[in-house]
């Protein structure tokens, strides 16, 4: 861009074209006061602060808005500005609330700061004081409060509501003096805002609060950045902390949130306060778990553990890391299954959501992640996403979609059996019928080989297997398809010409894809369409499968997987098999190990005897409950390492008390490969020990010492035994983090895979025919039920139920169902009904909504009073052995009175 | 001086202007309504031509004429009598702007006030459609041309252009940021001509008889006639049309007046003088006339006057920006102690005359720009109040606020 | 039956469009209809428009003509502004109050007529002037006035 020459203040500057006066002052180190204004928004012009005198203009000019242009003389400091800008704070004065004393925003409101600058106490105000504004503030929703008595109208709430979400909830309502920011249309409540709190981050002043009042201010707490404690996308948060309480929390302004969060992240970590924290060793003793110490506890493990393994051999035993806690834990973890115990049986609930991805995506590209970065996505110019909720699963990243979509003009394809929010935003909504993935894909691919859109030189040069790709493909009409899917010929059609021809296409999957019998198969498929079209190995496009919770990604990279060591080097490759017990000092197993639901299965056959769990809690997470409950009833030895008695530690033999995410140091892998940092933020409560810690004691207690003095030293050993994470080291990771693959300790890591060349070499294309879910709806059983997730709760809920706003948002379970079918079953909004499977039964709320498709039901999982897995179906994908916790055959009866009453 | 051009008795054939006008090139029109030098009659007295131009040269899929009906200033009837009389001639003049610019559609912004002018417009308009006047290919070559009347909903700020763009849009009507203006980026991002009611239906007259003629009718300098709505203390009220630059004391001998105490021209936004100064001249160089007259004698009380206007400005700001909002709250609660007599020296008033100026200097929009000319007439102009009064300062520091 | 306040937007909505833009006339349709916006309307327009609710309700409340509570059959409009207060419209407006009895603002309890000031009409001419619904009156006393409003049913 060229540069342009400006006087400002009597000097010359060199500018960039095209900027603002503000811009141009900014780079020029000359301060202007600015309210309204804010880096990240769309210019509102509004406060008229920024005011600089202009050569030629009779009048001020705002400078925010001003585009500079050759030769223009700027004059920022002269009498005239600053009286300008002295009446401006001072009317704002006049009409604010200033009840500093007691304000939550002391100390980082903007208001206040100038009012200091300019000297502007209450007896150098020049103006009336205006009572008319007091007015007692909106406290509807459930985390924030809009206090209009303290609110300037800069609307950069507004605006971040509308450009940052990309969700347009609020807005400036009436006129004059009577403008003020409404949320709904009688109060904040009655609204679409789910409380991200975006608006809260942006306002200048205190008028846009954290609802319960947190009684210390900015300068009180210690701030301390760590990564958030939920989904995926691995938000960088601020935590703030006073006296060895977490406080509050705000999004840092860093790759990959910049500042944003969804609600969990931003109100829902009040959990690690929680009395509820479990703080000492706990062991069963006629049949009730006791207090007891940590030596105890250890001894009891390590001697029921070496008796099993004993007496029934190491594969005897098992252990279910997890994808919530660390990088460096997970590593431990399966270091002590492999080496201390000697078995490969470690897998975790990566199982239950993306085992198809990591099997897919490596078949047919070499490695199991996403291609892409987070950031990228906002430049796609076509986003296909499919068996994602984003906006609840994924917050930030729905967010991210939203903002391609409104803000650059992104065509978005969404194909989902069910009205996701996304739909709002989509150029085309797909519908298919669930678990009839492979057809619509092929469908796809079908259309685009056919009117030849697909890339021959990309297929040429980087793909194999293309011929017997289309042998399958062919028989895939679009119209055949219809048949399958329900979705219409002609609407397939065109998202697969919108996919194919759009300059950078991103696809963006998670469970809706994996979960299903076919999971891999979804997999192969998703990767056959990329990979046919050369939407793949370039900025902003490739196939993007969003991991679930925080730390699975990172948990299998380290080798929390029942078939690879860290790094996803298989078991049963001889050098690499060498390559660790040379490593670890010890003779390890060549045979792939036990997956999550073959674990259960085996200790119904008492192939399972010992079952150490750290950090998870099947008892509500994994399919067939009841089938579950059994197992773990049944198991011998059952330890559980966890931050709550959870459904699964209450269960237990030995119970250790975790410190959470927010007590320790370590490592998480977000769903974009990117490693980042954990702090310790707080002392972990009563007795309580990070899992790494407790790892070495009990693998000490096995007999196989682990010596660690820090979870930086943890990640030393990993980056040495794992290529792809071989540049890893915690110092390298404080600004920013790194995304594997990262070679070496100078690489920057990747942001984007498959540049060049895939993984594997050349990437290959797998035929993949349609084959039906496992379980069909039928006379008995004639819904489909299908389980996922909400934005309110994580997981089983251990941890977002213990959080009162959310619980006000979500406070139980429900089922959703079409109206056409609550009309044929008498169901009521509000009411009850029992959902019954082959394999359990629930009762539950009934929401009737058009967001589900006629002969469809929807059941969140996080709920154990009403556990959606206790319908779920246990069949396994052959390949990745992941469960079809998608789809299964259910009945719906009504509960008591219409009225509701259960 | 009367002088009628508007208001004639004697108008030229419906269309003959239009026909003349699409005889000529489209760029010609636009440089003959600029050498006309036409400044817009609804206020703030930019060239139309020069918009013509710019508009014209600015490239879009589609281009709008927007004919300014909101006449919202106090004051101001004007454009009412003229669409009531001359509604084809209105259609017609913006049919020549779209003809100018290359567009072909019209859409005319009439305020909420004045719904009974709807069937006024829609007759004219079927009238001008059977005429070949307006529709598609008239005159049976390219050029189409049709007029949509869209109303208003109670906002005075809509009349400001892009706060009518807005409006328009559908959303709330906050004046926008300029650059871009409407020539380029105007009506759902095209290029937008935004003119008044009396700025079009003057077109036609310059079209036929050309722009030295029009430069001709006027007197000091500026070009053309200008229509005035005059009422208050007067004893022909009504609209008036006189040569540009006449003086006050002109127009006040055609409608009658006496014992006159002051003079707001321009509306509530306007300049008020007092009634020694009536040969001051109506021109963009002296009073700007947007079209109100309003006259007060001597029995009026002058600070009642403010305090109506206040309220008005107070009720009127869009409120988006702060020293609009925040200043006309601020003028009226000074007005208030005015009145209550607690603010009783020039030395009060200081930091509201120079909120005045900040206004003026800082508003974002036009409304904000000049609500403080009447404060700045009123208080300065024909109040009796001591330059200080430090006996009550002592005791009631007043000019401290709070 | 009367319509509902939905099937007032989805009408509507046939001629408007859909868009964002017709936020505003959709509103004016609405206002028409039933002489204020419910909040269903807002809802419904939102719905059909794909704003938020909020955003909806702002561009009602920015519009002194749409009202955003319920109001009579016939609303009067008694213009306030200086020219026509200094030819006496404040007394017509006394006796209009004390005619309808009720204060200016408000509805009469029968839900007749809503009385209302304004800002300019326009017919400053003519003053003191009044609209009652989309019909001008001007020049009026106490007496005529009253007379007006007494005609309305
Ligand atoms: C607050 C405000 C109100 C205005 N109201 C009107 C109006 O009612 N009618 C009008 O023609 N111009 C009005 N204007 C002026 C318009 O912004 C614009 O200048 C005019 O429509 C351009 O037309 P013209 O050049 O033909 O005068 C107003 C301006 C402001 C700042
Ligand atoms: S000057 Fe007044 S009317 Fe104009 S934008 Fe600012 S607040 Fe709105
Ligand atoms: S920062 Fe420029 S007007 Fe607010």
């Amino acid at each position: 861009m060229p540069f342009i020459t400006i006087n400002i203040d009597g000097r010359e500057h060199t500018v960039q074209e095209g900027v603002t006066v503000l811009e141009a002052c900014k780079s020029a180190g000359i301060p202007i006061p600015a309210l309204c204004y804010h880096p990240k928004l769309r210019l509102a012009g509004n406060c008229r602060l920024c005011v600089v005198e202009v050569e030629g203009w009779k009048t001020l000019q705002p400078a925010c808005v001003t585009p500079i242009t050759p030769n223009m003389v700027v004059r920022t400091d002269t009498p005239r500005v600053r009286s300008a800008r002295r009446t401006i704070v001072d009317l704002l004065l006049a009409s604010h609330d200033c009840d500093c004393l007691v304000c939550e925003a002391a100390g980082r409101c903007e208001l206040q700061k100038l009012a200091y600058e300019y000297g502007l106490d209450r007896r150098s105000r020049s103006f009336i004081g205006d009572e008319d504004y007091v007015s007692m503030p909106d406290e509807s929703s459930p985390v924030l409060r809009y206090d209009r008595s303290k609110c300037i109208n800069c609307t950069r709430c507004i605006r971040a509501c509308g450009e940052i979400q990309g969700k347009g909830v609020i807005a400036a309502v009436n006129r004059s003096r009577d403008v003020s920011v409404s949320g709904g249309i009688v109060e904040w409540s009655d609204s679409k805002c789910d409380g991200c709190g975006e608006c809260i981050q942006l306002c200048p002043t205190g008028a846009l609060s954290v609802k319960a009042r947190i009684g210390v201010r900015d300068w009180d707490v210690r701030k301390v950045r760590t990564s958030c404690a939920y989904c995926g996308v691995g938000c960088q948060l601020e935590m703030w902390v006073h006296e060895g309480r977490l406080v509050k929390v705000d999004g840092a302004d860093v790759v990959p949130n910049y500042g944003s969060t969804c609600v969990k992240g931003r109100f829902g970590h009040d959990f690690v306060n929680s009395a509820e924290r479990l703080k000492t060793p706990m062991v069963r003793r006629n049949g009730m778990l006791v207090p007891a110490s940590w030596d105890e506890a250890i001894g009891r493990i390590a001697s029921e553990l070496e008796r099993i393994k004993n007496s029934h051999g190491p594969d005897s035993i098992a252990g279910l890391a997890s994808a919530r806690v660390s990088n460096e834990e997970n590593y431990l973890f399966q270091k002590m299954m492999r080496a201390a115990v000697g078995t490969n049986n470690v897998d975790h609930c990566a199982r239950l959501c993306h085992a198809s991805t990591v099997a897919g995506l490596a078949a047919a590209f070499g490695s199991g992640a996403m291609t892409n970065s987070i950031a990228e996505l906002e430049h796609a110019s076509c986003i296909l996403v499919t068996g994602s909720n984003t906006t609840e699963t994924h917050p930030v990243i729905g967010t991210i979609i939203r903002r391609a979509v409104r803000e650059h003009g992104a065509k978005l394809i969404v194909v989902d059996p069910r009205r996701i929010d996304l739909v709002d935003n989509a150029t085309l909504w797909l519908r298919q019928r669930n678990g009839t993935d492979v057809a619509w894909i092929n469908g796809m691919m079908n259309v685009i080989i056919t009117e030849n859109f697909h890339d021959k030189a990309f297929i040429a040069e980087r793909t194999e297997g293309f011929d017997e790709l289309w042998e399958v493909v062919r028989q895939f009409t679009p119209e055949r398809v219809e048949e399958i899917t329900t979705i219409p010929a002609g609407l397939l059609r065109e998202a697969a010409r919108i996919y194919a021809t759009s300059p950078a296409s991103s696809i963006i999957y998670s469970m809706g894809i994996t979960q299903h019998v076919t999971g891999t198969d979804n997999v192969l498929s998703v990767a056959n369409l990329a990979m046919i079209t050369g939407q793949i190995g370039k900025p902003s496009s490739g196939v993007n499968p969003l991991r679930g919770q925080n730390n699975v990604q990172g948990a299998c990279d380290v080798g929390a997987l029942p078939n690879v060591f860290p790094g996803y080097q298989k078991v049963t490759d001889p050098a690499v098999l060498e390559k660790f017990e040379k490593a670890w000092g010890r003779d390890l197993s060549s045979r792939n190990g036990l997956t999550v639901v073959e674990i259960m299965n085996e200790i119904e056959k008492n192939g399972i005897r010992g079952l150490v769990i750290m950090g998870e809690n099947p008892m509500v997470s994994d399919p067939n409950l009841a089938h579950v409950e059994k197992a773990l009833q049944n198991v011998e030895f059952l330890a559980v390492m966890d931050i709550f008695m959870s459904e699964t530690a209450a269960m237990a033999d030995v119970v250790l008390p975790a410190a959470s995410f927010a007590e320790k140091e370590g490592t998480f892998t977000n769903t974009e490969r990117r490693v980042i940092l954990l702090r310790e933020v707080l002392p972990p409560p009563g007795e309580a020990l990070p899992d790494w810690k407790i790892i070495c004691r009990l693998s000490g207690a096995l007999g196989y010492p682990m010596n660690y003095s820090s979870a930086a030293e943890i990640m030393e050993e990993i980056a040495a035994l794992t290529p792809i994470y071989a540049g890893i080291r915690h110092s390298r990771l404080f600004s920013e983090g790194v995304q594997w693959p990262c070679p070496d300790p100078t690489h920057p890591g990747t942001r984007f895979l498959h540049k060049d060349r895939f993984s594997r070499g050349l990437g290959k294309l797998h035929p993949v025919d349609f084959i039906p879910p496992d379980e069909l709806p039928d006379d008995q059983y004639p819904f489909i039920l299908s389980t996922g997730r909400i934005l309110y709760h994580y997981h089983t809920g251990t941890m977002t139920r213990r959080v009162g706003a959310l619980n006000e948002y979500a406070p139980g379970g429900f089922m959703e169902i079409h109206p056409a079918d609550a009309l044929r079953l008498d169901l009521e909004n509000g009411g009850r009904a029992r959902v019954t499977t082959r394999r359990g039964s629930i009762e539950t709320e009934v929401r009737v909504t058009g967001r589900v498709a006629e002969g469809s039901v929807f059941i969140p999982f996080h709920f154990v009073e009403a556990a959606a897995n206790r319908l779920t179906n246990d069949a396994l994908d052959p390949v990745a052995k992941i469960p079809e916790l998608k789809v299964a055959a259910c009945r719906v009866d009504r509960i008591g009175t219409a009225m509701g009453g259960s | 001086m009367k002088r009628e051009v508007l208001l004639s008795p004697d108008q030229p054939e419906l269309g003959s202007a239009l026909r003349r006008a699409m005889e000529m090139e489209p760029a010609d029109i636009a440089f003959e309504v600029r050498e006309a030098k036409l400044l817009g009659r609804g206020g703030a007295g930019f060239p139309a031509g020069v918009k013509w131009v710019l508009a014209g040269g600015a490239s879009g899929a589609k281009k709008y004429v927007i004919c300014n009906a909101d006449e919202g200033e106090p004051g101001t009837f004007k454009d009412r009598v003229l669409i009531e009389r001359y509604a084809d001639r209105l259609l017609e003049g913006m049919a020549i702007a779209g003809y100018a610019i290359g567009s072909d559609e019209g859409i005319i912004y009439l305020r909420a006030e004045y719904p009974y002018l709807v069937p006024v417009i829609e007759e004219a308009r079927s009238r001008m459609l059977s005429g070949g006047l307006l529709g598609k290919n008239l005159f049976g070559g390219r050029f189409s041309f049709d007029v949509e009347v869209r109303m208003g909903s109670g906002a005075y700020v809509c009349g400001e252009e892009t706060a009518l763009l807005e409006s328009l849009e559908g959303r709330r009507g906050e004046p926008r940021n300029k650059p871009p203006y409407p020539v380029n980026s105007g009506y759902r991002g095209c290029p937008t001509i935004i003119n008044n009611v009396e700025t079009f239906i003057t077109v036609p007259h310059i079209i036929l008889n050309g722009a030295e003629w029009f430069r001709g009718l006027g007197e000091d300098g500026d070009a053309g006639t200008k229509l005035f709505s005059i009422s208050g203390d007067v004893e022909r009220p009504g609209v008036y049309e006189l040569a540009m630059g006449s003086t006050i004391g002109e127009l006040l001998d055609l409608a009658g007046a006496v014992d006159i105490q002051a003079v707001q021209v321009g509306g509530a936004s306007g300049r008020t003088i007092r009634g020694d100064q009536l040969d001051r001249k109506l021109s963009f160089r002296d009073l700007p006339p947007g079209g109100s007259v309003i006259v007060f004698n001597g029995s009026r009380n002058m600070l009642e006057v403010l305090r109506n206007f206040s309220d008005f400005f107070v009720h009127e700001s869009c409120g988006q920006c702060t020293p609009c909002r925040e200043g006309n709250r601020q003028l009226r609660l000074a007005v208030g102690k005015i009145l209550e007599g607690e603010f009783c020296c020039r030395r009060c008033l200081d930091s509201f005359f120079e909120l005045a100026s900040v206004m003026k200097d800082t508003s974002k929009c036009g409304f904000g720009q000049t609500s403080a000319n009447c404060f700045v007439d009123i208080v300065g102009g024909f109040l009796d109040l001591p330059e200080d009064c430090s006996r009550v300062h002592e005791q009631n520091p007043c000019h401290e606020g709070r | 039956m009367a319509k509902t306040p939905e099937q007032v937007v989805a009408e509507a909505a046939d001629r408007t469009g859909r868009s964002p833009d017709s936020v505003l006339r959709l509103l004016q349709e609405v206002n028409r209809e039933f002489g204020y916006v419910p909040h269903e309307a807002i809802r419904a327009v939102s719905r059909i428009t794909g704003k938020s609710a909020a955003h909806v309700r702002g561009v009602a409340t920015f519009y002194s003509f749409l009202s955003s509570k319920p109001r009579g059959r016939h609303i009067v409009r008694l213009c306030s502004t200086v020219s026509c207060e200094m030819k006496g419209s404040s007394e017509v407006l006394k006796a209009l109050e004390k005619e309808l009895g009720i204060c200016a603002g408000n509805t009469t309890p029968d839900g007749r007529v809503t009385l209302e000031t304004t800002s300019c009409l326009g017919l400053c001419d003519k003053s003191p002037a009044m609209l009652v619904n989309d019909v001008p009156y001007s020049g009026l006393t106490p007496e005529t006035a009253c007379e007006i409003v007494r005609g309305l049913r």
